[in-house]
């Protein structure tokens, strides 16, 4: 339920965006219908032109790269993170004396990874349980085994199991007429005998290919041998090269009831083995189970699927927050061209669908493939999460605060300030010594001279400062400030002077910085 | 004070507590840690090994420009290359430091140190390459200024 409510969420905040930015387009370029066709479709495809030509460098970029690596790994852990359920059915009886599992894989796995497996599996209650592997293959391509002919399917049984299943010691088992112990450890069994060999678990032991109704479909009788593990043909060793297609357990512990069965089965199902794993037999208690796997969003898997989007969140916005100096250079720039302010949202948006584009198209069908379909919703969520994530934030950093540009302001001369006091007792004598502390502290500026009066509660000041950046100049500034109905009045007059000439720039920086620190005291002061 | 001096490695750890890429290791390396303890044994090592490789280089990227402008300024000012080097080193170090903690959390679970020294090792050289590549960089700019 929950799942379901965020993957709608996620489509509808999906669609609003763009719908959003495909409604703000069409109204702006409904703007332009009155200006000529050609002009009209030219400008729309140099416009075309440009985001194409950003969002091409901007994919080139290192930064980007990194992004595209991390959401690919995280979609993938993702995916590998889905759960399976065991759905259990019982299918019959059986005829086993001690609790039996077999476990039929889905593919052939090296036996020494099993046997880690199950070390873990059991860990030290391992004493009373014993493994066999076998090894059951359909070829495509028959092998060729000399005098004994060529098989379409081959099995490889270790010596115990295969003589509990024929009661002969045998290496070889193929179809040959009657039941004849031939020279050589070869026997010789009907086409029904070999049919009927079943499994510890009662299941056939010929690899089930299909079944009608409930009946299994096996494979020809003629085109099966069937080999005990210790002596092997050189062809067969290289075949099947130290690996198992499945495996059977059977526990001869005193306490294996039925909750030890399904601890078991719940670790098999929790190990490495996990994804590996077709379905499983069990035989206890005289009844035949087949568990099978069912894949299903766990709060386990959710959690790893929101972890990992927060993940992959998080590294492309890192890298997109490296991106966005050289982005917005590149927006000023064609801006100043003529660009429209409204294709930024469009080449953020673009950019960010590009990078998990290529993650879905090169990720999703290996996942379908190799985990299934459930598993694709998990990678889903951190796809989705990380790209509606992603580009709100891009969009955001990218956006134009205001659209004006900075022009040039003349550095004026002459300044007027009209200050409200905060206190109506504040004395001319604390202006002047907030002035002359300004002025004094100057760091920019070596005071020459200054000379301060007060008169009729008028205040007047000379002052000449030396800048000190810079040989022989200076400025003379006069203030004259006032205190009437508890404000302040302040002029100032400044005159640049040097003994040689100098640029206007050096003169603004002047007046700037001996300006602004006498306006900055007095304005902190109040 | 001496520019080689011990005082100036000092400026190396400033440049990154000032920096966001050491905050972002420290974030992506506890969410790594939470999600090597949720996915232990489900999801594949190799993966789990993976995830550090675009992870660590995020936390470069990020401050590219810092430590770009940290080796224009070291080179101005005539530090040593000997000085970089181990600017570099202890840099990579710290890092390599941080995002080998899930690992230790992963040791922890599986008794199997290998991935530790994997990723230490990885992530040493990851950084040290991309730092030596900025450093280059830096330094044919500065060349290109000179002449």
């Amino acid at each position: 339920m929950i799942y379901t409510a965020v993957m709608i969420l996620t489509y509808v905040v999906v669609l609003t965006i763009v719908l959003t930015v495909l409604i703000k387009s069409l109204r702006i370029e409904a703007k332009l219908s009155k200006l000529e066709v050609g002009i009209k479709l030219l400008s729309r495809f140099s416009r075309f032109l440009a985001i194409v030509k950003v969002i091409k460098v901007t994919l080139m970029r290192p930064a980007v790269i990194i992004a595209i690596a991390s959401l690919i790994i995280f979609t993938l852990i993702s995916a590998q993170a889905v759960t399976a359920i065991p759905e259990v059915h019982n299918i019959g009886v059986c005829s086993a004396n001690s609790p039996t599992l077999m476990i039929e894989l889905s593919k052939e796995v090296n036996r020494v990874f099993i046997d880690d497996c199950l070390r873990k599996v059991f860990g030290v209650s391992s004493d009373c349980v014993s493994y066999y592997y076998i090894y059951r293959k359909l070829l495509n391509e028959p092998v060729d085994l000399g005098n004994l002919g060529r098989y379409y399917v081959v099995i490889v049984l270790p010596k115990k199991l295969l003589k509990k299943l024929v009661n002969i010691h045998c290496y070889v088992i193929k179809v040959c007429g009657g039941r004849t112990l031939v020279k050589n450890g070869l026997c010789c069994l009907s086409s029904e005998e070999i049919l009927n060999l079943k499994l510890p678990t009662d299941t056939p032991l010929l690899p089930i290919q299909s079944y009608i109704g409930t009946k299994p479909v096996l494979p020809p009788p003629q085109t099966v041998i069937i080999f005990s593990n210790e002596s092997l043909p050189k062809v067969i060793k290289e075949l099947i090269r130290n690996s198992i297609t499945d495996f059977v357990i059977t526990i001869r512990c005193d306490y294996a009831d039925s909750e030890t069965i399904n601890r078991i089965i719940s670790n098999l199902l929790k190990s490495r083995l996990s994804n590996l794993i077709r379905s499983i037999w069990l035989c206890i208690n005289g009844s035949k189970y087949v568990i099978s796997k069912v894949y299903i969003p766990t709060l386990r898997s959710v959690t790893v699927a929101l972890l990992t989007s927060i993940m992959a969140s998080l590294m492309i916005i890192v890298s997109l927050t490296s991106l966005t100096p050289y982005l917005s250079k590149i927006y000023y720039r064609l801006s100043l061209v003529g660009l429209p302010t409204w294709t930024v949202p469009i080449i953020s948006f673009i950019l960010t669908s590009t990078m998990v584009a290529v993650v879905s198209i090169s990720v999703i069908p290996y996942i379908v493939n190799v985990y299934g379909s459930v598993s694709v919703l998990n990678s889903l969520i951190t796809l989705s999460t990380s790209w509606v994530t992603s580009t709100l934030y891009l969009m955001n950093r990218l956006k134009f605060k205001e659209l004006r540009t900075d022009v040039y302001t003349p550095v004026t001369r002459r300044y007027s300030l009209l200050l409200k006091l905060p206190k109506s007792s504040v004395s001319i004598e604390t202006i002047r010594d907030v002035i002359k502390k300004s002025i004094v502290t100057n760091e920019f500026f070596e005071t020459e001279e200054f000379e301060a009066q007060v008169t009729d509660g008028e205040l007047v000041i000379h002052s000449r400062v030396r800048y000190v950046e810079c040989w022989g100049s200076g400025l003379d500034l006069n203030i004259i400030a006032s205190i009437d109905g508890g404000k302040l009045r302040l002029h100032i007059t400044s005159y640049v002077w040097s003994i040689e000439e100098i640029s206007e720039s050096v003169m603004n920086t002047m007046l700037s910085l001996a300006i602004s620190r006498i306006i900055g005291g007095v304005k902190s002061w109040i | 004070m001496d520019i080689d001096g011990l005082g100036a490695y000092g400026i190396v750890f400033k440049v990154l507590v000032r920096g966001r890429g050491l905050y972002t290791a420290i974030v992506s390396s506890i969410l790594m840690t939470l999600l090597v303890i949720l996915t232990y044994e489900r999801v594949s090592t190799y993966l789990l090994y993976l995830m550090v490789l675009p992870t660590a280089l995020t936390s470069l990227v990020i401050d590219e420009d810092r430590i770009t402008q940290f080796f224009n300024s070291g080179l101005i000012v005539g530090a040593s290359p000997k000085f970089f080097n181990n600017a570099i080193i202890i840099a990579s170090l710290i890092y390599a430091l941080i995002y080998s903690a899930p690992y230790v959390v992963y040791y922890t679970l599986s008794h199997d140190a290998t991935l530790i020294l994997f990723v230490l090792m990885t992530v040493l050289l990851c950084d040290v390459a991309v730092l030596k590549t900025y450093l280059n960089a830096v330094k044919r700019g500065v060349i290109r200024l000179v002449m």
